[in-house]
């Protein structure tokens, strides 16, 4: 271990005195500054800075793995003993260096993050997207360019290596077509969706059958990536070293130990979620729900619900999101076994429970958020209709809409709820904050927002916002009273009045229709529209129905006919004009509450 | 160290005919012109490459090779390459100054190998071959491309560290080879034509080697088979003879210069 480590620090010393690679530095900051230049969030448009790091390292790891050649000390290196140790020493080396270029993207991430707006929210972000998008993107160059110097040491290695890199880069989809058509090879589209590393879309090939969850989809895909060309980085080193089949064995063994050891330690894979489309209502009520929550690591849920059966049975289904990995299921005076599937439970009693029995069960679970609803001790973002409270019966937590995945409206009964929580913040929820919990009842479940946050009332409603909301936040609330007390009038709605708003960011698609980022739960409005709100009514005006008619069958509707319904009771509103409401209601045979 | 039977083919054309030899301790100095075979017997010695035969009596680690083209990794200071190399061989790095003295590069240990001489990097070379006291120490070409005094020096060298070990020295150049070596291997056409100490090879050119004076002007009457060496005074010419069958002429004690040229003529 002495020796390797001593290798690799050789090695080390190779690279950063090589100042040639020093060149890749200049266009990754340039493009990394010119991709966020407008905002932190701009850099999921960074596709130049990642093809700039995926041509770079995947040619400094091929010159790194082809040196010995170059500076004419192949004879001598060849016939030492300890050969191997240094390939993988030099191996390593190649890795940890190029993976600097990627710490100089995150470097000057941080340095806009300081100068700039400091939210905490989205610094999180950037940083789980630079992870997936340029760290492990540039292992994976690096190790192409190193299985091509094992097998190819000309100048025309150079070559493949563009065209390699252009493939799995940002451009690799259109290219991979294109090539793929010239010469009438279907198979070259096939493969571009598996191998992409520099380009993603969430509805195209393995994305999509992973499933929703797409950072924890795209960290396993990457990690997979690695895996496979670790194995066969291995593969060619062995046979380029002459090492015998043993030693060859050993040295996969060694590597497929740690890819899974990597595995085990970052990547969460839940491509298993597959709730198919069917819903099936449960066998029982939530009557009440004691929680504790601790939120300052991840989530941690210790429930203790009570609920009444509504038939004669002994089993009962709910559904849990399922990231969220149950620990132990427990009633109050009996055993119970239970199996987690997916985002189903399936809870057995040791006896057949009556119909009109209260029972006890305490449920403790634990685990990762998904992109879009999660908890941290940096921020947590848990509205009340995602479940990540067991809800009865068989429920799909995301609904596929016509080409867009959205969170689906589940509600309950009207249920009590009593909520103690540990946060290193604030939390800010639909329930009432009283004497140090949380208490209350609510159809919509439980909402839990925190983070970098503010509060502030007017005219009794509570808003509450991020800081980058600061200045807006007043206004677009106003805004969205006036315009939801227009709908309710035109529409005549029998909601409950808003006592809440939360002005927080939220990705298109997951609360209603394509792009709309605004939902209704009891009381509470949750919107992110307020990027391009300011000064388009319409636009809020759309969110607001939007997040009215998601209550409905719309989001089962196609895209046509959810533009038709829109653009109508736009008009209807603005012109106050009921009728029209009335021929598209008949029309489309949707009802509004 | 004992090689049986060694031939090696490029497609059709032998370079090493069937070459068995015995190697005891000492100086072997492989004489032959370009394209005899010299570097490709070393490669297969070292393990470089595949050959037809049998070598026996060494290890692969029991080998120190000094390539005709040497470099190391430019980036690295001397002290940093002889590091690496030590950790390639599993050998103490305590040694590295012991050695670096020896070849004169203690001085030099903190300069990167980028801004060596030529002669400081075949210095270097030398070095790197004799980490971890190997039994065989290859030295291919070691003088060429250097100046005369680095040449002494690096003869020299060779001398001092070639004690209780098999050193093969290739060379095309006659007077190292005879000013280290004790003993000599003449190639050619991948076949060893002869071996033995110095003594031993000139002995079978007894009565082979004279010189004549003669008109400038006859010079080429002479077979340029047998004149290995034409001295102009004047209006006569002192031409060197080397060959089985010499005209009358003054016998005169042969040099290792003129066995090589008697054994390696086409």
């Amino acid at each position: 271990m002495k020796r390797f480590l001593k290798l690799f620090y050789l090695e080390m010393m190779i690279n950063i005195r090589t100042l040639i690679y020093y060149i890749l530095i200049m266009p990754l900051i340039f493009y990394t500054f010119f991709s966020i230049k407008d905002g932190l969030g701009d850099i999921t448009a960074s596709a130049y800075v990642v093809q700039i790091l995926i041509v770079g390292t995947m040619i400094v790891g091929y010159q790194i793995c082809t040196r010995e050649e170059k500076d004419e000390c192949k004879g001598i290196l060849l016939i030492s003993k300890c050969r191997m140790e240094m390939v993988n020493a030099r191996a390593l080396a190649a890795i940890v260096f190029n993976v600097i270029f990627s710490l100089i993207v995150l470097l000057v991430i941080v340095i806009f993050y300081c100068v700039g707006v400091k939210e905490k929210w989205l610094i999180n972000e950037v940083i789980m997207y630079w992870f997936i998008y340029f760290f492990l993107v540039a292992i994976i160059s690096t190790l192409i360019g190193q299985i091509i110097g094992n097998i190819i040491n000309s100048k025309l290695s150079y070559l493949l290596i563009i065209f390699i890199s252009v493939a799995i880069g940002a451009l690799g989809k259109e290219f991979l077509e294109l090539f793929g058509t010239t010469l009438h090879i279907s198979l070259f589209k096939k493969i571009s969706g598996y191998i992409s590393v520099g380009q993603y879309d969430a509805f195209e090939k393995i994305n999509y059958l992973y499933g929703l969850e797409i950072e924890s989809k795209r960290l396993f895909h990457r990690l997979l990536y690695i895996a496979l060309l670790v194995i066969i980085l291995k593969i060619v080193m062995c046979i380029k070293q002459k090492c015998n089949v043993s030693e060859c064995i050993k040295q996969i063994a060694v590597s497929g130990i740690v890819c899974i050891i990597a595995f085990m330690l970052f990547s969460n894979p839940t491509f298993c979620r597959k709730t198919g489309h069917m819903e099936e209502e449960g066998k029982y009520l939530t009557k009440s729900v004691d929680m504790c929550v601790d939120v300052r690591k991840k989530l941690n849920v210790s429930v203790k619900e009570q609920i009444e059966i509504l038939e004669d049975t002994n089993l009962i289904e709910m559904t849990l999101y399922h990231n969220l990995k149950v620990s132990s299921i427990v009633g109050e005076k009996e055993n119970i076994d239970y199996e987690q599937n997916g985002d189903f439970i399936t809870v057995k009693f040791n006896k057949v429970a009556k119909k009109g029995e209260v029972k006890t069960i305490n449920i403790e679970y634990s685990g990762l958020s998904s992109q879009y609803f999660f908890a941290g001790e940096k921020a947590t973002y848990l509205p009340g209709n995602f479940a990540w409270i067991p809800v009865p019966g068989k429920k799909m937590v995301f609904k596929e809409g016509p080409g867009f995945v959205v969170l689906n409206q589940i509600e309950n009964n009207e249920v009590d709820y009593t909520v103690k929580y540990k946060s290193y913040h604030k939390v800010f929820s639909n329930l009432n904050y009283e004497n140090g919990v949380l208490k209350g009842k609510s159809k919509c479940g439980v909402t839990l927002i925190s983070g970098n946050m503010e509060e502030d009332k007017i005219n009794g409603v509570h808003i509450y916002f991020t800081l980058n909301n600061k200045i807006r936040y007043k206004n677009l609330a106003s805004k969205i009273l006036d315009i939801y007390d227009k709908c309710e009038e035109i529409l005549q709605l029998k909601c409950d009045t808003i006592n809440n708003i939360y002005v927080v960011p939220t990705d298109n698609n997951v609360f209603g229709r394509y792009g709309a980022k605004t939902m209704i739960l009891d009381d509470t409005i949750i919107t992110g529209a307020f990027e391009v709100a300011e000064g388009e009514d319409d636009y809020l005006l759309n969110e607001i129905l939007v997040a009215i008619l998601s209550k409905q069958n719309f989001g089962d509707l196609d895209s046509e006919a959810q533009n038709d319904i829109l653009e109508q009771f736009t008009i209807a509103v603005k012109e106050q004009d009921r009728e029209k409401i009335e021929s598209v209601i008949s029309k489309y045979d949707i009802e509004v509450k | 160290m004992k090689i049986e039977n060694i031939t090696k083919k490029y497609g059709k054309k032998t370079v090493l005919d069937n070459i068995s030899f015995c190697f005891e301790n000492g100086i072997y100095g492989i004489l032959g012109p370009n394209g005899a075979g010299k570097t490709t017997l070393m490669k297969c010695i070292i393990g470089l490459e595949k050959y037809d035969g049998k070598i026996e009596g060494i290890k692969k680690e029991d080998i120190g090779y000094l390539p005709q083209k040497f470099s190391m990794f430019r980036q690295l200071t001397v002290k940093e390459a002889m590091i690496y190399i030590c950790m390639m061989k599993g050998a103490d790095e305590n040694s590295i100054d012991d050695i670096l003295k020896k070849v004169n590069l203690l001085e030099e240990k903190e300069k990167k190998i980028k801004k060596l001489s030529g002669g400081m990097l075949r210095r270097l070379g030398i070095a790197q071959a004799v980490v971890g006291n190997p039994k065989i120490l290859i030295v291919d070409e070691p003088t060429v491309g250097l100046d005369p005094k680095e040449r002494i020096r690096f003869r020299n060298l060779l001398a001092q560290i070639s004690n209780d070990r098999i050193v093969l020295i290739s060379s095309h150049i006659v007077e190292d080879i005879e000013s280290i070596a004790n003993n000599i291997i003449i190639m050619s056409e991948g076949k060893f034509k002869t071996s033995g100490s110095l003594g031993e090879v000139l002995s079978l050119l007894k009565g082979k080697v004279g010189q004549l004076q003669v008109d400038k002007n006859e010079v080429s009457k002479y077979s340029e088979k047998i004149v290995t060496d034409v001295n102009y005074q004047g209006s006569k010419a002192v031409i060197h003879l080397v060959g089985d069958e010499l005209p009358k002429c003054e016998l005169i004690e042969p040099s290792l210069e003129d066995a090589y040229f008697y054994l390696c003529k086409e």
